[in-house]
C-alpha cells in the first residue's frame, strides 16, 4: 500500500497515471511560479498608474501653456478682491478649457464665492475631471462639508505659509514667491529662473477618514495649492485649518493653528502614493519623478521664480 | 566532492551583509518636550532641517507636551535647524467662517511667533545612535531667552 502510494511499481510503470508526490511537486511549482507572478502584476498595476500620474500632469503643464498663449500671462494661484471679485476661484478651474473640460467650466458662476457652497459653483466642485486624477491616489477620499470633491494635484505656491493678506501675492507676509499664488498675473518671461529651473505643479495626497481634510480639494484655496517649506513626502506635518486635519502616516498633519481664510497660515507638502518621490511638472512643461531624499535646498530652490537660484542636479 | 568555501569569499559575503544592514538604515532618534508660556503644547508640530548644506528635512506632531521621532533613514546627524507650529487656545470660540457649514464655531488661537517657526532661531546638534533629547520652552511676543 505504502509502495504504490508513493512510487510506482515497476508493474505499472508503463502505465497512464502519477503519485501523489509527483502531483504536490506540481501543485507546489505552479504555487511558487504564482507567488513571483502576483507581484509582477501588481509591480505593472502601479506601474500604469503612474504612468497615468505623470501623463495628467503632462497634460496640466500644456493647458498651462495654453492657457499662457491665450491670455498672455499665467492664470493665478486664486482670485480674491474684497470688492471685484471675491470668487477665490483656483487655478484649476482656469486651466478647465484648456484641458478640454469646457462644460463644467461653464457652469461656474464667479460673483458667487467657491467657498460658500452650496451656490452656483455647487456643481464645479463636485465634478472630477479624469485629468485632475492620479489613479495611484484612487482611494474614495470623503467629498469634503459634502460639496467638495479632491483631485489629485497641487500648484506651486512657492515657499509658504500660504497668507492670504490684502495686497495678494505682493501683501505682507508673503515670502518667497511661487507660480501659483493669491491674484498672481506673471507671464513665463517672469519667471527669471528659469522655467527649466522652477516647479510648476506636483501631486498631493487625498487622504481618507471622516475628517473633512481640504488637501486635494480643486475649486477652494486651501486644496489645490503646495509648498516647498519640506521635502516631498516629507515626515514633517503638514499645517492645517483647525477642525480640517486627518492625520495619517502617508500624509501626517496637524489642524491646530489657524481658524480661517482670513489668518490662513497653510503649508501642504508635495506626497504622493507613488514609492520613493513624486512627479513634479516644471514651469517649461516637462514632468519629472523627483525622489524623497532630494535636498532640501534643491527642492526649495525648485519653488522660486527669480531668486537666481539654480538648482542642484536632482 | 564538496569543496571548501575560499575564505576571502565568505569575508566578502560578510562584508556586503554588513554594509547593507548598517549604514542604509541609520536613523536618528529625537524626543522631548514643548512648552509655550508655561503650558505644556496640546497639539502642534515640529521638523528639523539641515542648517546648511544638502540633506532632508524631517518632523512629527507634538501631543500633551512631548515629541518623539525617528527619523526616515538616511538623515545625516548634525547641526539642524528647528521648526516649531503650535498655538494655545484662548477659551474662546469663534465662527469658523467659510468654506465651513456657517454656525461651526472653532477655537481662538494664539500661535507661536515666528521666531520659532518661519524665520526660526532655534536649533539643535542631533547625534546618530543616541536618543537625542531636546526640550524647548516657547514665549509669545519676545525673543528666545
Amino acid at each position: 500500500m505504502r509502495n504504490s502510494l508513493f512510487r510506482r511499481t515497476p508493474r505499472l510503470a508503463n502505465q497512464p497515471g502519477f503519485t501523489l508526490i509527483e502531483l504536490l511537486v506540481v501543485i507546489a511549482i505552479i504555487a511558487i511560479l504564482i507567488a513571483l507572478l502576483v507581484p509582477a502584476v501588481q509591480k505593472v498595476r502601479e506601474s500604469a498608474a503612474r504612468m497615468q500620474c505623470t501623463n495628467n500632469l503632462k497634460q496640466i503643464g500644456i493647458g498651462t501653456h495654453g492657457y499662457h498663449d491665450a491670455n498672455k500671462r499665467l492664470m493665478p494661484g486664486y482670485n480674491y478682491n474684497a470688492t471685484t471679485d471675491i470668487s477665490e476661484a483656483t487655478w484649476l478651474y482656469f486651466l478647465l478649457p484648456y484641458v478640454d473640460q469646457m462644460q463644467i467650466f461653464a457652469t461656474a458662476n464667479l460673483s458667487q464665492n467657491f467657498g460658500s457652497l452650496p451656490n452656483a459653483n455647487s456643481t464645479l466642485n463636485g465634478y472630477l475631471p479624469a485629468v485632475y486624477s492620479c489613479p495611484s491616489d484612487s482611494m474614495v477620499a470623503k467629498t469634503c462639508w459634502n460639496f467638495y470633491i479632491k483631485g489629485s494635484y497641487a500648484g506651486n505656491d512657492g515657499i509658504g505659509p500660504m497668507v492670504s493678506p490684502a495686497g495678494g501675492w505682493t501683501g505682507p507676509g508673503v515670502t518667497t514667491i511661487g507660480v501659483f499664488m493669491m491674484n498672481t498675473k506673471i507671464t513665463m518671461t517672469d519667471i527669471t529662473d528659469g522655467t527649466s529651473n522652477t516647479a510648476l505643479a506636483s501631486e498631493i495626497i487625498k487622504v481618507t477618514g471622516a475628517t473633512d481634510d481640504l488637501r486635494g480639494v480643486m475649486y477652494y484655496p486651501e486644496g489645490p495649492l503646495y509648498q516647498h517649506n519640506t521635502g516631498p513626502n516629507s515626515t514633517t506635518p503638514d499645517n492645517l485649518r483647525q477642525g480640517a486635519c486627518m492625520n495619517v502616516p502617508e500624509a501626517p498633519c496637524i489642524g491646530t493653528t489657524y481658524t480661517a481664510y482670513n489668518n490662513r497660515s497653510l503649508i501642504m507638502a508635495a506626497r504622493s502614493r507613488h514609492s520613493g518621490g513624486v512627479n513634479l511638472a516644471l514651469a517649461d512643461g516637462t514632468v519629472r519623478f523627483v525622489s524623497n531624499t532630494v535636498a532640501l535646498t534643491t527642492w526649495q530652490a525648485l519653488a522660486t521664480i527669480r531668486q537666481t537660484d539654480v538648482p542642484a542636479d536632482f | 566532492m564538496a569543496r571548501r568555501m575560499p575564505t576571502w569569499v565568505l569575508g566578502l559575503f560578510c562584508g556586503f551583509v554588513l554594509i547593507g544592514s548598517g549604514c542604509g538604515n541609520r536613523v536618528l532618534e529625537v524626543e522631548g518636550s514643548v512648552e509655550f508660556d508655561g503650558v505644556a503644547v496640546a497639539s502642534g508640530s515640529i521638523s528639523f532641517e539641515p542648517a546648511d548644506g544638502p540633506g532632508r528635512d524631517f518632523g512629527g506632531v507634538i501631543t500633551d507636551g512631548k515629541y518623539k521621532i525617528t527619523s526616515p533613514p538616511g538623515v545625516e546627524p548634525g547641526a539642524k535647524k528647528v521648526r516649531i507650529r503650535a498655538a494655545r487656545k484662548t477659551g474662546r470660540q469663534i465662527p469658523a467662517g467659510s468654506p465651513s457649514p456657517p454656525g461651526t464655531m472653532v477655537d481662538e488661537l494664539v500661535v507661536v511667533p515666528a521666531n520659532y517657526n518661519d524665520s526660526s532661531e532655534l536649533t539643535a546638534h542631533l547625534e546618530a545612535g543616541v536618543a537625542n533629547r531636546f526640550d524647548f520652552k516657547l514665549v509669545s511676543g519676545s525673543p528666545i531667552p
